[in-house]
């Protein structure tokens, strides 16, 4: 697990006909159970948690017992801080004890969490993204009301209301934020431009003269990995926010509005500029995202797009590289020209828990600024107040942290609002960059696609 | 031998009857009730008739992957079980290192699949890759190209690669037949004055025959359920160009959580392809000279 890479980047798990038939054969052995009902509602930044719903009560038994917490590997520095904190919480809470269950992050994400929710020894707490996924969660029941919990000191004096987006389902909070990232932005070679005297653009203008200037000069202006589509369409959910606005992007995406309107193709658009003057690599969609990132790290191109994670790659692949990076450059439309793309990773509880309130307890202990500091230490971003303070961070983790944190508006991906419609969301924009077809085309056959998709 | 009580035979069987239907039947009938619901995997079925195989039938993706596919069998059909054939009459050849060449051959079959995978996606890179870079040293820039990002090129270079695996399972199959043509049978066209060429496509070829019907079986159903190729390789791009039906259905499942609409399209699968079993077995009728065993 990689705290927030984008949902598709994580679906490309090496799943086999194995797992796919005992996933069609029903491997569940528990009961699941319906949701009360209620609409739920996509990620919302503007959303903060209530204090108005109330935290199921757990037992009043004295008998000791355990919390099971389960999430997908962030290798093996922060899964042992979870086992730190196992041991920080017995001791804290005498008769407590905590079972951590890390699995292989993709099996995590497609089908491990699945199989333990519908278990009969099912976790207490686990790992999720927001947005559509908790979404999922909570119509089917698994997912428990933390409003008042989150209304606590503990969790409001470390904890920014912002930092709930996407948690927050019909005004009730599901969710306490763990580590954030920043999905995509230019990162470049700061050797290259330094060579050339170029510096880094801040309008769409200079970009495209930038790249003009790179490609002149025999270097590749942007590589990418877009195999398995989300990195050019991360970059699409961006140009389609700056084109038409969150809303109007949003609106798009979650299936409220026509996708092949004339302001997404215009934001298409700019993704056709750049495939038609050779701007990106011949083999975007070829390439998986890890070996464009090793080309760019080994100097093949002067930018790649791509998300903050590009940090720990760096360090373990080409340690003396110096990397810049810069936001999305502004051109004339709807969308906020400071906005930044970005998403956020927590822990939810599950509604079925016995000890609603010892999971809690455990929650309140990582964000705590032990917690948060470790987290930090490792190289997250923990959503928390300050994660960086007292901390020896990559100045690239700390801007990039600020850049998310003081963002007038936080873009939600395609693939965090709506997995289904943000694959052919994301499938025009590799048609589009692939040259393989114009943006009216690609986002004209995205929108016959979705219309076929069963309605939420 | 008589059984020595009636219950012997269901004894017998039974352990074979209980593991089959444990593995295979409980799971596909578990399928089938899937087929008829709405289940993300974690919430209550819901029963929603024939929804799933509607849309299915109007899935332009999902038809597409058909296509996929046999365009994908036509082109194994070539390269792995006449490429087999091809090799299997080269290797019967009597001369000193056929051993190795068998060998040779027969050792891409014994690698991982993924392995290989990984392994041609590097061959066929547009960035450094020995295809690209070969073409290149050879004067032959014009022919360089993005082999696994271009729809026209995709599917056929990911078969490429099949035929370079089960070519050689196919060699293995018809030099076994080879090895069971009657000595006196050559002998005596030998003595009647056929050629080499005579000898293989008047003779041996014939009476491979039934060996070539299994080899042609095994391709066709082998392709419906190939998957780790494609899904490494492409997985299923650019624009759906090597979608497959494995493919598909695994992303409708594991990413889109619709269990019962990759139940609905794996069940059409399974009839599609007992319905290609069926027909062919109809066709084999009639049947003709063959090899003794």
């Amino acid at each position: 697990m990689h705290g927030a890479r984008p949902l598709a980047h994580r679906m490309t798990a090496a799943v086999g006909a194995v797992a796919l038939a005992a996933a069609l054969a029903g491997c569940s052995s528990g009961g699941s159970t319906p949701s009360a009902g209620g609409t739920v509602t996509p990620p919302d930044a503007t959303v903060a948690p209530s204090a108005a719903s109330s935290v199921a009560p757990s037992p009043t038994s004295s008998e000791p017992f355990t919390i099971r917490v389960t999430m997908g590997s962030t290798g093996e520095a922060v899964d042992g801080i979870f086992t730190e904190l196992k041991a920080a919480y017995e001791a804290k809470y005498p008769g407590r004890t905590v079972e951590i269950i890390i699995q292989e992050d993709d099996v995590y994400e497609t089908i491990g969490l699945n199989n333990l929710l519908t278990s009969r020894n099912a976790p207490d707490v686990y790992f999720e993204w927001p947005g559509a996924r908790l979404a999922t969660k909570v119509t089917d029941g698994y997912g428990a009301d933390l409003s008042a919990a989150v209304a606590d000191p503990r969790f409001t004096s470390r904890l920014d209301p912002a930092a709930y987006a996407g948690m927050v389902i019909d005004g009730k909070t599901f969710m306490v934020p763990w580590t954030g990232d920043v999905t995509n932005v230019f990162w470049y070679n700061k050797a290259i431009f330094s060579e050339h005297s170029w510096t880094p653009p801040t309008t769409w203008d200079e970009f495209m003269a930038l790249c003009a200037a790179s490609k002149a000069a025999g270097i590749t202006p942007i590589i990418d990995g877009n195999k398995d589509l989300w990195p050019i369409g991360s970059i699409a959910s961006h140009l389609a926010e700056r084109t038409m606005g969150n809303d109007a992007y949003r609106a798009a995406v979650l299936g409220d509005q026509p996708m092949n309107s004339p302001e997404m193709v215009a934001a298409f658009g700019k993704l056709q500029e750049l495939a038609q003057n050779g701007y990106i690599n011949e083999s975007v969609n070829a390439l998986p995202d890890d070996q464009a990132t090793a080309q760019f790290l080994a100097g093949k191109s002067a930018m790649i797009g791509i998300g903050s994670w590009l940090v720990s790659d760096q360090v373990t692949q080409a340690p003396t590289l110096q990397l810049g990076f810069f936001n999305m450059p502004t051109f004339p439309g709807a969308g906020d020209p400071k906005s930044v793309l970005g998403v956020s990773t927590g822990f939810a509880v599950n509604a079925h828990s016995p000890h609603i309130d010892a999971a809690i307890d455990f929650l309140a202990m990582v964000v705590a600024p032990e917690a948060s500091k470790r987290f930090a230490e490792e190289g997250l971003t923990p959503m928390t107040i300050d994660p960086f303070a007292g901390v020896q961070a990559d100045p690239n983790t700390v801007a990039l942290a600020t850049l998310l944190s003081t963002a007038p508006v936080k873009v939600t991906p395609g693939d965090n609002l709506d997995v289904q419609r943000a694959a052919e969301f994301y499938g025009a924009a590799a048609a589009v960059i692939g040259g393989l077809k114009t943006p009216q085309q690609a986002l004209d056959e995205a929108q016959k696609r979705v219309e076929q998709l069963p309605k939420n | 031998m008589k059984p020595s009580s009636r219950w012997t035979p269901y004894v017998l069987v039974g352990p074979a009857v209980a593991f089959f239907t444990f593995v295979v039947g409980l799971p596909l009938l578990g399928t089938i009730g899937l087929s008829f619901a709405s289940w993300t995997g974690t919430n209550r079925p819901k029963l929603i008739g024939l929804d799933n195989f509607v849309r299915a039938f109007g899935d332009e993706v999902y038809r597409g992957a058909y296509l996929n596919t046999f365009i994908y069998i036509a082109a194994t059909l070539i390269l792995e079980v006449a490429v087999g054939f091809a090799l299997a009459g080269l290797v019967s050849v009597k001369g000193k290192r056929t051993g190795w060449y068998r060998i040779t051959f027969f050792i891409p079959v014994m690698l991982p699949m993924v392995v290989i995978a990984v392994l041609w996606s590097f061959i066929y890179s547009n960035d450094g890759g020995l295809l690209n870079s070969f073409l290149g040293a050879i004067g032959r820039e014009d022919l360089q190209h993005v082999w696994l990002g271009d729809p026209t090129t995709a599917l056929l270079s990911v078969s490429v690669v099949s035929g370079w695996v089960y070519a050689g399972f196919y060699m293995a199959i018809f030099y076994a037949g080879l090895q069971r043509v009657p000595q006196h049978l050559l002998e005596a066209a030998e003595l009647d004055g056929a050629s080499e060429w005579d000898l293989f496509f008047r003779i041996k070829v014939p009476l491979l025959r039934g060996m070539t019907e299994v080899a042609v079986l095994l391709c066709v159903t082998g392709a419906f359920s190939t998957f780790d190729l494609f899904y490494v390789m492409t997985n299923g791009g650019p624009d759906h160009a090597t979608e497959i039906i494995t493919t598909y259905v695994v992303t409708t499942v594991f990413r889109d959580h619709e269990v019962g609409y990759g139940a609905a399209m794996s069940i059409i699968m399974t009839v599609v392809v007992v319905g290609i079993g069926l027909v062919y077995a109809r066709l084999r009728r009639g049947g003709g000279v063959d090899l003794e065993y």
